[in-house]
């Protein structure tokens, strides 16, 4: 089944999600190689050019992590082919330094950085505005503000690449990414480019005097500095810039107001549903960094007040307050700086509409009386869902087991390290089984400095298969190498499941469903110079509580690996096969009310019925795993009954 | 059938758990607004977990639209795949008298199974939920896509409810040329659980 995104003809209008979007703007602008590393909210542009790849003649890869993904995009744009590397924000710290020399390079084909922040951190450990990355590496970043310009940006971006022979960012949020929204396609245009190599830095300075040092780097800075200054032009002509001036001089001619990004859908509403539009100043910004100082300079000119609309840092308005210091020193700025929209978090459309209702002086919207009565007899009776992992999670199962080993092995006293994938979830009830999370990877070099801290009782890194892969290497390496005594539990549920179910290494699988060698983790651990190395199913909680007892007991850097494949991946393919699933049950006479499967273990197929002070299933959510059956002490769990005959 | 007029728009929450399919249901509404000639924006939040968080689904249908999230107080419709969802999203976005279509089967949060919590009876919800609700359509979507041969499909029974309840401004035929679009499997039963689904809104509909 093709998908839309490659079979939409030029002019039809669809609704696509703003990942989808991106996907289809590199298949119009005939970008050949794509590289990625799975992260929320970038993840689905990978996941539906995977979809197309073969059909549109364009490379598509899940990378090991996000450095890899963009030197591979590198290297795609070095052979003349447009190229394009996608990733969440705090992925893009990874490349960080390849991004840092690409800029004093120069290709003959657009190499385009895709970063998507997430304000909030709905899917994230932090908030980050990589606007910022941009600034720093000096590479234009072009900011879409709906899923149209998504799509049509990413063409302006690979020209705009091209024009300056920079790696452009096309700096993307949630809102954008995770939005659906209608479309109006382009025509698909697909040429394949004959790859040759060429570099500007090879051409103009290697084969020059062949002296790559203090002599040359500041000229390399130099041309980097000259490029940028031809960014604003470019984008100008591009139509980066959507100017909205009132030419009858109306009630608001003081004001005037500067956005980008999603936020600027906050501000339309806002001025369409107050009749407002064009008779305020506007100005969306498709630019942001190089600052356009020109086009604001011009603009903020016949205004008194400037009002900043702006997700993530005052990024604009820090811009703005510098530029205004020596041209206009009497422009008042009102954003982020002021308190007049919250320096955190995720904007909304209340937010926007106290900010300019207030320096409009209009009435802002209010919670309708009969509301707040709603809303305050609701939260008398709402409670949070926490975070959980799935029905059945072997992570789960795992880290039971993990538990009881500490129990008998260290009187339960243990530091566990956790890292960044479906079992963080395990630091939460009713489990909580680590006590600290930091960045992919973090887990097993964190619990190097603390073994060599002198910390007494055991200490345990928890990191996923992918997570392994993608950083935990280098960290495993130096626990040989300087001989830390950690315990590495890694959770291999075969796939990267958080991110929604993505290949990696070790799946013998590529991102288009192409067969490849699989990349073991045993294999690994063992060439990491790791002596103590197990394998268990963590549904069989017997050997999966010796294999860690053991760990503990070793003298020495330890990796048990915990492998079964993710439930809902095992569901999908039972679904597919057409096989059905036959739930595990209570014995309600056996059962004591003890609350140790819903209370300590926190499968949520499982659920407590109060009145009759009985434990039971949902036969609707469980999928069988029978790691409840080990962890029920009374023993009143048991697989249920195939047309009356009893399983084990 | 509604006719949305240039000024106006249709806001539409979708509110349940990670897992029922509250997703897909908005894809398909949004679909189907694009279909019928409307511009439509959806827009998804939840969490970090695969399973088990809350999860809600913004879709506004209209004219001149812009932001992909229906502000508060003023969604239309709240859509509810789970009781306690459907009050969570009742009390911060539905409009004073606006109409709820809510499936009465629970789906108890970690803390309640722990006992730390306790989950409110379906009685509370609605006393709640009927002060902010002029019309408030109960069914339980996952007996009735159960029925259908289907039970994972409640998110298509609830779409159902809200085609027959006459509140959206295009046709259920456009709505099943969107699920045909964008549901893989089990077209169908998915149908059948469709109309098994209209058939509850449309009996409520007056």
């Amino acid at each position: 089944m093709t998908h839309l995104i490659a079979k939409g003809s030029p002019g039809e209008r669809v609704l696509l999600l703003g990942n989808e979007a991106i996907a289809r703007g590199a298949v119009e602008s005939n970008v050949e190689v794509v590289a990625s590393y799975p992260g929320t909210p970038a993840s689905e542009i990978v996941d539906t050019l995977a979809l197309v790849a073969d059909e549109v003649g364009m490379h598509v890869q899940w990378s090991t992590n996000e450095m890899v993904s963009f030197e591979v995009a590198v290297g795609g744009a070095i052979c003349g082919k447009r190229s394009m590397a996608s990733m969440k924000h705090i992925g893009a710290n990874w490349i960080v330094d390849p991004l840092m020399h690409a800029v004093y390079h120069g290709f003959n084909a657009g190499l385009l950085l895709v970063s998507a922040d997430d304000p909030s951190g709905h899917s994230s450990a932090n908030e980050q505005d990589n606007r910022y990355l941009a600034l720093m590496a000096e590479i234009p970043a072009l900011e879409p503000s709906d899923v149209q310009e998504a799509k049509d940006y990413v063409r302006l971006a690979l020209e705009m690449s091209e024009e300056i022979r920079l790696p452009v960012m096309l700096r993307l949020v949630t809102r954008i990414c995770h939005s659906r929204g209608d479309v109006v396609l382009g025509k698909v245009e697909r040429y394949p480019v004959e790859p040759k190599f060429h570099d500007d830095y090879y051409t103009n300075f290697v084969l020059g005097d062949g002296i790559v040092g203090p002599k040359v780097i500041p000229e390399l800075h130099a041309i980097l500095h000259e490029k940028l200054k031809k960014v604003e032009e470019v984008a100008t002509k591009k139509g980066l810039f959507l100017l909205e001036k009132d030419p009858r001089r109306a009630k608001f001619s003081e004001i005037g107001i500067i956005t980008s990004s999603a936020p600027a859908n906050y501000v339309f509403d806002y001025l369409k549903r107050r009749g407002l539009r064009c008779k305020v100043g506007l100005l969306k910004l498709g630019l942001t960094n190089p600052f356009p100082e020109r086009v604001v300079s011009e603009f903020a000119k016949d205004f008194k007040v400037i009002v900043v609309v702006e997700e993530g840092e005052p990024f604009i308005e820090r811009h703005l307050i510098a530029l205004a210091k020596d041209s206009k020193p009497s422009l008042r700025i009102c954003g982020k700086l002021t308190a007049h929209l919250p320096r955190t978090g995720e904007l909304n459309y209340s937010a926007v509409d106290r900010f300019l209702s207030s320096i409009l002086k209009l009435d802002p919207e209010t919670v309708p009386r009969e509301k707040a009565e709603v809303m305050e007899a609701a939260s008398k009776l709402l409670t949070p869902r926490i975070l959980t992992m799935c029905a059945g999670c072997p992570h789960r199962a795992a880290y039971w087991a993990a538990k009881k080993a500490t129990r008998t092995v260290a009187n339960a006293r243990y530091i566990a390290m956790g890292d960044i994938g479906c079992y963080t979830l395990g630091m939460y009830p009713p489990l909580k089984f680590m006590q600290d999370v930091f960045c992919m990877g973090g887990s097993i070099g964190v619990a190097n400095g603390i073994a060599k801290a002198g910390f007494k009782d055991p200490v345990l890194a928890t990191i996923g298969d992918s997570t392994f892969y993608h950083a935990g290497i280098p960290a495993l390496i130096n626990a040989t190498f300087n001989q830390a005594n950690i315990k590495v539990m890694v959770l291999d549920n075969e796939v990267t499941a958080m991110t929604g179910y993505q290949p990696h290494p070790g799946c013998g699988e590529t991102a288009t469903g192409k067969p490849t060698k699989r990349v073991m983790i045993e294999d690994i651990s063992k060439a990491c110079g790791i002596e103590f190395i197990r394998i268990v199913d963590p549904y069989d909680m017997k050997s999966s509580v010796a294999a860690m007892e053991d760990a503990l007991r070793f003298d020495g850097p330890a990796v048990v690996i915990f492998r079964r494949l993710c439930s809902q991946e095992y569901l999908r393919k039972l679904r597919r096969a057409g096989q059905e699933i036959v739930p595990c049950v209570v014995d309600e006479e056996k059962c004591t009310g003890c609350r140790t499967c819903v209370a300590a273990f926190g499968c949520p197929a499982m659920g407590f019925d109060k009145e009759r002070e009985k434990s039971f299933i949902d036969p609707l959510a469980c999928m069988d795993c029978g790691v409840c059956i080990d962890v029920c002490p009374q023993g009143a769990i048991a697989r249920g009954k195939v047309k009356g005959v009893d399983r084990k | 059938m509604t006719v949305v007029k240039d000024s106006e728009e249709l806001n539409i929450i979708l509110a349940g758990v990670g897992g029922q399919g509250n997703v897909r249901g908005a894809q398909i509404l949004g679909t189907a607004a694009v279909k019928a000639g409307y511009r439509a924006r959806v827009s998804d939040v939840y969490g970090i977990a695969q399973r088990g968080g809350p999860v809600l689904s913004h879709v506004r249908i209209g004219r001149e639209i812009y932001g992909s999230m229906v502000e508060e107080h003023r969604a239309d419709v709240v859509v509810g795949l789970e009781p306690m969802e459907a009050l969570r999203a009742t009390s911060r976005f539905l409009k004073p008298g606006g109409t709820v279509i809510l499936s009465t089967r629970p789906i108890y949060p970690v803390e309640v199974n722990t006992g730390k919590a306790s989950y409110p009876k379906l009685g509370e919800i609605l006393a709640v939920i009927g002060k902010a609700s002029k019309k408030i359509v109960t069914l339980d979507a996952t007996q009735v896509a159960e029925e259908a041969g289907i039970p994972i499909a409640a998110n298509i029974v609830v779409l159902g409810a809200l085609a027959g309840l006459g509140i959206l401004p295009f046709s259920e035929g456009v709505l099943k040329e969107a699920i045909k679009e964008n549901i893989p499997r089990a077209l169908e039963q998915n149908l059948k659980a469709f109309d098994a689904g209209f058939f509850i809104g449309k009996a409520h509909s007056k």
